[in-house]
């Protein structure tokens, strides 16, 4: 099951990569544990780059974050189902973000997932005209 | 009144203070729609990487807001200043969610020390909660909400908004305002790292929020100091290297001469004719250059001038 998650996230890379448009994506862990970047090419001109990302977590950690290509966070969340008495406790975030005139070059997502059980969907929208 | 009375009474007084003393309060007015939950909750952000951390873990306390939309939460806080996050969530989310950058972003930052009285004042704003709202406490709250909206702004340009931190982390009196400001920072030429250097001089450097700052900006005199220390050790084990290589080579050098003919090189090398060597050992002159020719054998010299290229060897002791 890890092995399909982290497949499923290069597949994700790869869809990225090629500069799509719009990105609406899902991916499912079952107590998996993967760490993976995803490239996302901003080319010049972009006006604008929604993203919607949403994380439920019903065990685990699970961590979503996006940098832009200097390295200048902009956005993303972390979630433990774990509360102080050590119970388990599900955990929600929800981003949604709107760059304005995006830095061109090459963004990083940033997912972390240990022995997580959950899903992560990510909307992402670029606008060049 | 007995002394066993006033005593227990100052004793409950003291412990009264201390209670109030390790809390901090923050109350105010939230007028929310059926669609969210009438509750606030608190987090304590220990580490600035937390910030949009969605975590049980973190939460210190909770408080219903009421009918009217008044809320008063109660909360532990420290002598230092720290950072709080105040979130609110819809009905049926789990009470450890964040929405982050719309409207409905349902959080704030605030900074409270112990016994901080803090106010959450709606502005009628378009949004839920806006970290403007916020007010009370020490100016850190004004600075943090100025920070925290300047980070935020599209309008700013990136190479100006760099700037803007390190003023701000340069201007603000709030070690955490400061701190963070100089830990969103990103992409730093040399000249502007270097002006984070001078203002992190003035920090108190076991203030852990700024643990990873510091580290990063860990004063570069310490290596120099340890190259410098490396570089005396290696001076000191060359010149120790090149005394015991020339003792070697003195004691090879003369273990090649007799006694009696170190002895007379010695005397040579002050500059002692044969004549006077000879009397000085009550020996023949013919026996004087018999012994001489030997040492220019035996250190292949062909005259006394040759000599004194040995005469360091001699010397040593």
């Amino acid at each position: 099951m890890k092995n399909c998650v982290l497949i499923f996230g290069l597949w994700v890379t790869t869809h990225f990569c090629i500069g799509q448009e719009r990105l609406d994506k899902t991916i499912h862990f079952m107590d998996s544990t993967v760490e993976y970047d995803v490239s996302l090419k901003i080319k010049k001109g972009t006006k604008e780059v929604n993203f919607l990302v949403v994380g439920f977590l019903e065990n685990g950690e699970l961590s979503f974050n996006v940098s832009d290509p200097e390295g200048k966070p902009e956005g993303g969340f972390e979630l433990y189902a774990t509360g102080e008495d050590g119970n388990v406790s599900p955990g929600r975030g929800k981003m949604t973000h709107t760059v304005k005139v995006p830095y061109p070059g090459t963004w990083t997502v940033h997912i972390k997932a240990s022995k997580a059980t959950g899903n992560l969907s990510y909307k992402l929208n670029m606008k060049t005209q | 009144m007995s002394k066993k009375t006033i005593s227990l009474i100052a004793n409950l007084l003291i412990i009264g203070n201390l209670a109030i003393g390790q809390k901090a309060t923050i109350s105010g007015c939230l007028k929310l729609d059926s669609t969210w939950v009438k509750k606030v909750y608190i987090s304590l952000v220990s580490d600035f990487n937390q910030m949009y951390t969605a975590s049980q873990k973190l939460m210190v306390a909770e408080a219903k807001i009421d009918s009217n939309g008044f809320f008063k939460a109660i909360f532990p806080a420290a002598e230092n200043e720290s950072l709080y996050r105040l979130h609110i969530i819809k009905n049926g989310d789990p009470i450890s969610t964040l929405i982050i950058g719309s409207r409905e972003e349902n959080h704030i930052f605030f900074i409270s020390r112990q016994s901080d009285l803090l106010e959450l004042t709606l502005s009628g704003r378009d949004r839920v909660l806006s970290q403007q709202d916020i007010s009370g406490g020490s100016k850190s709250n004004k600075e943090l909400n100025y920070f925290l909206t300047a980070l935020k702004s599209d309008e700013i340009q990136r190479e100006s908004l760099k700037d803007l931190l390190i003023d701000i982390a340069d201007s603000v009196t709030s070690p955490v305002v400061g701190l963070l400001a100089m830990h969103s920072t990103f992409g730093l030429s040399a000249k502007q790292k270097n002006r984070i250097n001078k203002i992190l001089s003035r920090y108190d450097k076991s203030n852990s929020y700024g643990s990873r700052i510091f580290e990063e900006y860990k004063p570069a005199g310490n290596t120099y100091s340890v190259v410098l220390i490396i570089l005396i050790l290696l001076v000191l084990s060359s010149y120790m290297g090149i005394r015991i290589f020339q003792k070697r080579k003195s004691a090879k050098i003369k273990s090649l001469l007799s006694q009696r003919e170190a002895s007379i090189v010695q005397l040579m090398l002050e500059g002692k004719s044969n004549k006077e060597i000879a009397s000085t050992f009550n020996i023949e002159l013919s026996t004087v250059k018999t012994h001489v020719n030997n040492v220019y054998a035996k250190l292949k010299i062909g005259d006394r001038k040759e000599l004194h290229k040995y005469e360091h060897y001699f010397k040593t002791k």
